[in-house]
């Protein structure tokens, strides 16, 4: 299973210490995340997600 | 002869005999005085007389040869003023002829010389008659008699006295020749003999003379030395005959000898020359070689005789003598001093020095100046007063001490002391005035120099408070104080130098014997004293003192003084206490300030510690459950343990560093990473700038040099200057810039830019002055603490207002504090 196929949950938080720590409980549960420092990164992720022509 | 053949008569027996018995009395060639006596006694038998005389005259001369005058009265004076010619015993000498006189008063051959003479004897003269002493061969003289007044010589008197004659004058002359021979070789015996005893003698004295002798020949060359001379100079007789001695001359001395000695030579003088020696050793002596020419009746050299006299220890006497004089003479000059000797009764210059003649101008080739010469020297102003001096040192024989002044020929000036001394005879006359005149122009401008110095210093120790003592250890006394010591410590001058205890007793009592205690340790360890003390003073003042002091050490390497300052250091105690007391104060505010900050900043802080917890709880929970999985996850476990631990110290470190920004503690300098303290400030306020939506960037040089710094001192000033920037952007969402650098100079520079609002118009200059605050709930504390801090850090802050927009404060941060700092 590729990623762009695997759900995802999208972190964001400015605090790198707590954003890791966040998804280091999410993988220990089996969930995939992926983490932002900002908000602005994350819609550009999510459109990249979203693209027809990702592969 | 009509008496040679007289005969006397057998009838008269006895005159025969008397003849017979002078004949053969004479023939033994009896002395004078046996002749005086055989004839008095043979004669007086037959004669009455006074006395008997025997002349005998030198051939062809009137000059009486020898002469016999018989009994004691004499009638010789008589004759004194007789010319021979005229005399009794000549006139028979000449006529060989009896000169018989019945009465010498009246009759006219007895010259009028003689009759007075005889008279003036006072002797009763009667006759006088004179036969002539004469042999076959030749005329002796005549043989005389003078009889008593009255008596009378009869014609047979006469012939018996004629044959008398005859008998004597044979005796008398065999007795001559016998004696002119015996004589003349007794003569030359004896002059052999004293010819001999003198050479003798003279060996003798020549060989025991301290002296060594020496003689030579007519024409110089050397022919005897004595042994003296020759185991001085180490020659054999044989090397130093003719003038093998020159071997042992100087060189240098050798030119000059000869030379005289050929002139001496040339003069035929005595002379003497001094010349260097020989010895056998090869050391040189002085010598006084003195050379005296024997010389014979027609002046002419037969010989020389010298001495060689040792005077090196004359010569070194005189060389040092010179030397000696040189040096006072040298000595006089150095110092300025004549010295001179006038007549105690004339007043007349006796003796000048040199330096005399220097001193007061006067040409030693025009001779002693007179004493009026000399007066009119002096000033006129000071004339009268060295008269007084000197009339009364002539006069009561006294010392004299004076100074005055002179006036030389060219118009300068000069100061002179003068000292006289009597000299008095052993009479007590005063024979002389001995003195002594030294310039003392210089040594009165350096006097005058050194009280004015001396005035400067004392009125630099008052301006400066400070006061000098020299203090001498082994006596425990004071040496010196100086003025500005007596005013500081409050001691009147006029009650004398304090004693030690006086001292000890003006310090504090809870200073004296720390005081004492460094005192006597710097005299122990031999070093130097830097103490500081309170002095009570009479009136209850109390005054702080510091005394810094110096060991002086003798030859031995002891200390036998102390010198050094007090130093009235009141009114810096005073200062430094206010300082101390205005820093306690200001690090009160500045408490208060990290207090009220930090307090304002406590949901900002509440939120930076909430985080790491925060990520540390949910680091716990991952950690949990990758342990819980039916195949536990370790690896994944032990690194969210990992990660929880670390979260767990952020959260450590950023409360630590909020109690340290709470303690209230004195100050405490360590080695500060600068870039350390900024990071850590960011971190504590990274919550607090996202409130204001403000990005805070650091640009930080890497290997950047630790400085010596309080770290919360430090940390209070970027946290000040970090949050005056952040909350100079509360609606922009400005960017905060931390950076820092290195200056050429050394020196850390640390630079805060904002995007905020900017200096206040018309105060940037206020900004850091006290209470002074544009917020409204400003306490106005916040930049005057930094500029506090960083000025007691020995740095420097100032603000700029930015290009664009904003403000850029930035300060500095020696590497090396300085002392004041």
């Amino acid at each position: 299973m590729s990623p762009a196929d695997e759900a995802a949950v999208f972190i964001i938080d400015d605090d790198a210490r707590m954003r890791a720590a966040t998804e280091r409980l999410l993988k220990s549960v089996g969930l995939h995340a992926e983490p932002f420092a900002t908000p602005q990164g994350f819609p550009r992720r999510s459109a990249d997600r979203n693209a027809p022509n990702k592969r | 002869m009509s008496g040679d053949g007289y005969i006397p008569p057998r009838s008269d027996g006895r005159r025969y005999e008397a003849v017979l018995r002078v004949s053969e009395a004479l023939s033994v060639c009896p002395e004078a005085e046996d002749l005086t006596k055989i004839l008095s006694e043979q004669l007086g038998e037959f004669l009455a007389f006074l006395q008997f005389y025997i002349i005998v005259y030198k051939e062809n001369s009137t000059e009486v040869e020898w002469a016999v005058v018989g009994r004691e009265r004499s009638l010789v004076a008589a004759y004194a003023d007789v010319p021979v010619e005229q005399r009794p015993s000549w006139q028979s000498y000449t006529t060989q002829e009896p000169f018989h006189i019945r009465d010498w008063s009246t009759d006219e051959r007895v010259p009028a010389r003689l009759k007075r003479g005889i008279a003036a004897q006072g002797i009763e003269v009667g006759p006088l008659i004179f036969v002539p002493l004469t042999t076959p061969h030749r005329r002796l003289g005549a043989l005389g008699m003078s009889g008593p007044l009255g008596s009378v010589y009869s014609s047979d008197d006469v012939s018996f006295l004629r044959l008398i004659g005859r008998v004597v004058a044979f005796a008398i002359d065999d007795n001559f020749n016998l004696t002119r021979a015996e004589v003349a070789q007794r003569e030359l015996q004896r002059q052999n003999e004293r010819l001999q005893r003198s050479e003798r003698e003279l060996h003798e004295l020549i060989e025991s003379i301290p002296s060594m002798a020496w003689s030579a020949a007519a024409d110089g060359a050397a022919e005897f030395f004595n042994r003296r001379w020759l185991a001085y100079a180490g020659l054999t007789a044989d090397q130093a005959q003719g003038w093998g001695w020159t071997v042992a001359v100087h060189p240098d001395d050798l030119n000059a000898l000869v030379g005289y000695w050929r002139t001496l030579m040339a003069s035929r003088r005595s002379g003497e020359i001094e010349a260097r020696l020989r010895r056998f050793d090869g050391a040189y002596r002085w010598f006084l070689f003195r050379a005296t020419p024997s010389l014979d009746d027609n002046g002419r050299v037969v010989k020389w005789y010298g001495t060689n006299t040792d005077i090196e220890e004359r010569k070194r006497a005189e060389q040092a003598l010179r030397r000696s004089e040189a040096y006072l003479a040298e000595a006089q000059r150095l110092t300025h001093t004549g010295s001179c000797a006038i007549d105690g009764t004339s007043r007349e210059t006796l003796y000048w020095s040199e330096e005399m003649f220097r001193l007061f101008g006067f040409d030693p080739q025009q001779g002693l100046p007179m004493w009026d010469q000399w007066l009119q020297r002096i000033h006129p102003e000071d004339r009268d007063k060295v008269k007084v001096a000197g009339d009364r040192t002539f006069l009561k024989k006294v010392d004299c001490d004076v100074e005055f002044r002179i006036v030389k020929p060219d118009g300068t000036v000069r100061h002179i002391h003068g000292i006289g001394h009597p000299v008095l005879s052993p009479k007590g006359e005063l024979a002389q005035v001995v003195g002594t005149m030294v310039d003392i122009t210089e040594r009165m401008r350096a006097e005058e120099a050194l009280k004015r110095s001396e005035t400067y210093l004392a009125q630099a120790q008052r301006v400066a408070n400070i006061g000098s003592w020299v203090f001498d250890t082994v006596r425990m006394k004071p040496v010196h104080l100086s003025t500005e010591w007596y005013r500081l410590q409050n001691f009147d001058p006029r009650d004398g130098m304090p004693t030690w205890e006086k001292r000890l007793q003006r310090i504090h009592p809870e200073d004296r014997d720390r005081y004492e205690g460094a005192f006597n340790r710097a005299i122990a360890e031999k070093s130097d004293l830097d103490a500081e003390f309170r002095i009570l003073l009479p009136d209850s003042t109390v005054r702080y003192i510091r005394s810094l002091g110096h060991p002086v050490l003798d030859a031995f390497g002891e200390v036998t003084q102390m010198m050094g300052v007090i130093v009235d250091v009141t009114e810096s105690r005073q200062a430094e206490q206010e300082h101390e007391r205005l820093r306690q104060e200001l690090a009160h505010l500045a408490h208060l300030n990290r207090v009220s900050t930090l307090g304002e900043l406590t949901a900002s802080l509440a939120h930076e510690i909430k985080q790491p917890i925060g990520a540390a709880v949910t680091n716990a929970e991952a950690c949990l459950r990758f342990l819980d999985r039916d195949q536990p996850d370790v690896p994944e476990a032990r690194e969210a343990a990992l990660e929880m631990t670390r979260d767990a110290r952020r959260a450590a470190d950023i409360i630590e560093h909020v109690r340290s920004l709470y303690r209230k503690g004195s100050s405490h300098d360590e080695m500060v990473d600068i870039n350390e303290v900024i990071r850590e400030m960011v971190d504590m306020l990274r919550d607090e700038a996202s409130r204001y939506c403000v990005v805070m960037r650091t640009d930080l040089a890497e290997r950047l040099p630790k400085v010596m710094a309080d770290r919360v001192q430090l940390q209070q000033v970027l946290m000040n200057l970090m949050l005056n920037g952040i909350e100079a952007m509360p609606e922009t969402a400005g960017e905060l810039g931390i950076k820092s650098q290195l200056t050429e100079e050394g020196q850390l520079l640390i630079s805060l830019t904002d995007s905020g609002v900017g200096l206040p118009t018309g105060k940037a200059d206020q900004i850091f002055n006290t209470f002074f605050t544009t917020k409204s709930q400003g306490t106005g504390l916040g930049l005057a603490i930094v500029r506090s801090i960083v000025e007691s850090h020995g740095g420097r802050v100032w603000a700029t207002a930015n290009s664009g927009q904003g403000t850029t404060f930035q300060f500095t941060l020696p590497q090396k504090r300085a002392a004041h700092a």
